[in-house]
């Protein structure tokens, strides 16, 4: 079909109060931003007419998301930059479409090719509002936030939950001084938990089993302080605002999809913390999402 | 200036709770402005003390807020056309504004509970309380325990005889308010039919008293002068129970409001488009508002006269703009009885063209009982042949005919044959039992008619399609309403229902039809509080306390709750909901108004007993029911003349 020549991609961030949209809601508010953008967008013929696009791996609820993708084709060939600026007039704060360009309408869908992950996770350890980890896991567990919504998403959590169930806790023994958990600490754990090469989540009454073996692309790296606090992209100030310097740690890893998906690095970090007390997950950034190298070359 | 935001609370629970999305704001077309004004009382002009003692000047007289509640969750809410039409109108006024609100899930309640965060708005998660009016929507019978539950988790005392004049004032609009007693003791004014202008006027005369620094008491007397206005608390049962004013200038009846001009009244074309799947995802134009069919056991057949329909362009024009503005795949055409709009045909035809290739959808919500509703249902069905639904409502042509339902079985056979000819291959069809004078025979004719009409369907649809045909039969409970000829007789005894079920259970209905039935004590708690008068307050609060809120979802209904609180109360729920009014006794509802003279009701409840139809006023001749002459209004429709 000759209209099916033209395929824009879109690339876009999830950040601020959007960052609690489940992947459906995101597809569903995109979808609706191009309509009223007017793009000359595809419809599918047939006896359920939609929009032609496809969408890039799920984000959870409550994950920031900086270099998501979503592919869309188009009846015509528009400008790009005309495009980014149609969609811009009737934007929505939180949603931000930061690129459009065009790529070959013949390769494959973005959820074969973008299977690399980069994350950002922020930590708060010790000091007043931090939380037990281990009541944090333990209530995270249980929660089942956003999930009817969170299609192709893991996600038995919505978001950030580590908090969940814990806050309660936090008031009554965050603040007795408990030991401040170090990034070096922190990696440790990690480490641990991915030399063993697989991870079994409960969720619910099963349990979910990860092979971690092909699902590391490069190994978690921490730091500490305020100065990484300031860049955390997408957190209302006030998560940081009553912290001090030091209260705070930021965790990067490269994750990459497998064929059963990504695994959560809130999955990795609740494994490898699991005994640990004083830490609250304050937030978790998809800083990157890319293709298959390997698969570039050929 | 201060920020009385609650969202930095709110926040961190968001990744706790179920559908988070529901609480950000942030919507396409929500307003997300800071919050501009303090949370001062706005009656004291130049200097203010905020709530934490801060003292601020108030140089311009600070704007006038309201809290805009709809008492369920946001899916409801933000489906529901009220909060979107009167925030249109509240911020249309110069110095006003309007934020919504919605009762937030469970969840989320426990958390807020715990933490003492308290109800707030959307657009600037202030406190509903520090609001200077709090205007909620009453939807139907089974959301009372939600209001409560409402003013409670505000922080407001839940009776107005409570509340200071730190309160907002408290008003209730929507299909309750006809039967507001129920609801009286916990409501400050009630607005009675259709919100648009009245809401100004209300908000004129209450900045006026604010201005003035009048006390609550005169401000309330002053919002009882406007017509429409109700303000129980200046009225009380005298002899025989009928109300009586207590108060000089409150007087009564009081008489609905309808909107002058209709056509003219502005059609909210930039709607909140929300993030997560509401109940009615899609654009939404009314297309004509009330509903002349008369069928006798309607309330809304009866409130909302008299009919007045859209033109076709301003119609078609709305939709061009609000499908731009929202970006939504879907429109549709609402109203009781859409397929009765006089220029529909010119509309779909019209709207087809403008939506052609766009992927865009139209819908109508239900389908008039004739070929003619199913051709309109064909013309905006393309190849997505989902969902008829048709409301024969009676099994049996007398039983029809006691109720007014002016389809015969004809119609129906024909409505079906279309349908599945035309490549339909499943329709709803829903009846009620429990009507006045139904018989066994009437119950089991719900069966054989949707036999007959299975049978229909079949031999209509293509030969190879056969095995697929399917159909569903919905019945619910009657629930004699206010305002309706049936107004006066009560509903069935509960073991009565019980035993009409189980013969409906037991008939034999072919296996390619289902059969779905609404819970009996729900609608015997609906019939309770329809049909009561002032002593619900208590009733419904008691039901609180035991736990009840969000009666409307099975799940969370519990029927025991309202047992319990009926005999705390010394009340009985079957007594409420089956006591016989005489016909000159005092209605609970007899000082509302409705325009439709209960001369009218009477002769129309008399004809039922002689199983006599009477016309439908927009098609046929004037019947006499009142409306136009009571509140100058005329049927208006939108050009072609009908048939
Ligand atoms: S057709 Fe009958 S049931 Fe439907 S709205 Fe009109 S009066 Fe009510």
């Amino acid at each position: 079909m000759a209209e099916m020549n033209f395929r824009l991609r879109l690339d876009f961030q999830k950040h601020g109060r959007l960052r609690f949209l489940s992947h459906l809601e995101v597809v569903r508010a995109l979808e609706r931003m191009i309509r009223r953008a007017q793009l000359p967008y595809a419809v599918s013929q047939g006896f359920n007419t939609h929009m032609r696009y496809a969408p890039g791996p799920a984000l959870p609820v409550g994950t920031v998301g900086l270099d998501e993708h979503f592919d869309l084709w188009l009846t015509e060939y528009l400008n790009p930059a005309l495009a980014l600026g149609r969609l811009g007039d009737v934007g929505l704060r939180g949603l931000t479409i930061t690129a459009a360009s065009y790529v070959d309408p013949r390769a494959k869908g973005l959820q074969a090719t973008h299977i690399h992950e980069e994350y950002k996770l922020v930590i708060a350890v010790g000091g007043a509002g931090a939380v037990s980890g281990v009541d944090g896991v333990a209530g995270a567990e249980g929660d089942a936030s956003g999930t009817d919504n969170d299609v192709g998403a893991e996600g038995d959590a919505g978001g950030v939950s580590d908090a969940n169930g814990a806050e309660t806790a936090s008031d009554a023994n965050g603040a007795n001084g408990a030991e401040t958990l170090s990034a070096s600490e922190i990696v440790d754990g990690l480490t641990r938990v991915i030399a063993t090469g697989a991870l079994s989540v409960r969720r619910g009454k099963k349990n979910k089993d990860y092979d971690l073996t092909q699902a590391i692309d490069w190994m978690p790296v921490a730091c500490e302080g305020q100065a990484a606090a300031t860049t955390c992209e997408g957190q209302a100030a006030v998560d940081y605002g009553e912290r001090k310097a030091g209260d705070i740690v930021i965790l990067t890893m490269g994750l990459r999809a497998t064929e059963r998906g990504t695994v959560r690095p809130e999955l990795l970090l609740r494994a490898a913390l699991v005994d640990k007390q004083g830490w609250e997950l304050k937030s978790v950034v998809r800083t990157r999402l890319y293709e298959d190298k390997e698969l570039e070359v050929s | 200036m201060r920020d009385h935001s609650l969202w930095e609370k709110i926040e961190p629970l968001l990744a706790r709770v179920e559908k988070p999305s529901r609480y950000l704001n942030h919507e396409y077309n929500a307003r997300v402005d800071e919050l501009q004004v303090t949370g001062v009382d706005s009656a004291a002009a130049g200097v203010a003390v905020t709530s934490d003692g801060a003292v601020v000047e108030t140089a311009v007289k600070a704007t006038y807020r309201v809290a805009l509640l709809y008492p369920d969750t946001y899916e409801l809410g933000q489906s529901n056309q009220a909060i979107a039409i009167l925030s249109h109108a509240i911020n249309a006024l110069s110095g006003c504004v309007a934020e919504r609100s919605f009762l937030p899930w469970v969840d989320l309640i426990t958390l807020m509970r715990e933490r003492d965060i308290p109800l707030f708005t959307l657009e600037t998660t202030s406190p509903v309380a520090s609001f200077d009016l709090f205007g909620i929507t009453l939807p139907h019978e089974l959301a009372a325990t939600n209001i409560v539950e409402a003013l409670d988790l505000a922080g407001l005392p839940l009776y107005s005889k409570d509340r200071g004049s730190e309160c907002p004032l408290v008003l209730g609009g929507g299909p309750l308010a006809f039967n507001p007693e129920p609801l009286a003791a916990f409501f400050d004014a009630f607005v009675i039919g259709e919100g648009e202008e009245v809401t100004g006027e209300f908000i004129a005369v209450h900045r006026a008293c604010l201005a003035r620094g009048d006390s609550r008491e005169e401000t309330l007397r002053a919002l009882a002068t406007i017509e429409g206005v109700y303000v129980p608390s200046l009225y009380a049962p005298g002899k025989g129970g009928a109300l009586l004013p207590q108060v000089n200038g409150a007087s009564l009846p009081i008489t609905k409001r309808v909107v002058a001009d209709f056509d003219a009244c502005s059609i909210v074309v930039d709607p909140v488009v929300p993030f997560v799947e509401v109940a009615h995802d899609r654009f939404t134009v009314e297309v004509l508002r009330g509903c002349s069919r008369g069928c006798r056991f309607c309330q809304a057949g009866m409130i909302y006269r008299p009919v007045r329909e859209r033109t076709a362009d301003t119609i078609v024009d709305a939709v061009a703009q609000g499908l731009a503005n929202t970006g939504y795949d879907e429109v549709s055409l609402t109203s009781l009885s859409t397929t009765d709009h006089s220029q529909i045909e010119q509309i779909l035809r019209r709207l087809n063209r403008l939506l052609a290739n766009t992927g865009v959808g139209i819908s109508i919500p239900s389908q008039r009982l004739d070929a003619f509703g199913v051709a309109m249902a064909r013309m905006v069905a393309g190849e997505k042949k989902t969902g008829l639904t048709f409301a024969p409502e009676a099994g049996t042509q007398r039983l029809r005919d006691i109720i007014n339902k002016n389809v015969t079985e004809t119609d129906l056979f024909d409505a079906i044959a279309c349908a599945y000819a035309a490549g339909w291959l499943r329709c709803k069809l829903y009846f009620m039992i429990g009507l006045p004078e139904e018989t066994d025979e009437d119950v089991l004719g719900i069966v054989e008619l949707a036999n007959r009409a299975y049978a229909v369907a079949k031999d209509a649809a293509e030969v190879n399609r056969r095995s697929n045909v399917r159909m569903s039969v919905s019945v619910a409970i009657f629930v004699p309403q206010p305002h309706t000829p049936f107004q006066w007789g009560g509903q069935i005894a509960h073991s009565e229902i019980e035993r009409r079920l189980a013969l409906l259970r037991s008939a034999h209905l072919h296996k390619g039809i289902k059969l779905h039935w609404h819970d009996p004590a729900s609608s015997r708690v609906e019939a309770a509080l329809a049909r009561s008068g002032r002593e619900a307050s208590e009733l419904i609060e008691r039901a609180w306390r035991q736990g009840a809120r969000f009666d409307a979802w099975s799940e969370h209904f519990d029927a025991s709750r309202w047992e319990e609180a009926a005999s705390f109360c010394g009340l009985s729920l079957a007594e409420l909901a089956e006591r016989d009014f005489a016909l000159d006794e005092a209605l609970p509802w007899a000082h509302i108004d409705s325009g439709v003279s209960s001369d009218f009701l009477l002769s129309e409840l008399k004809r039922s007993r002689e199983a006599a139809t009477s016309e439908d006023c927009s098609f046929g001749s004037c019947i006499d029911c009142g409306v136009c002459p009571a509140l100058d209004a005329d049927v208006v429709l939108g050009g072609d003349s009908r048939g």
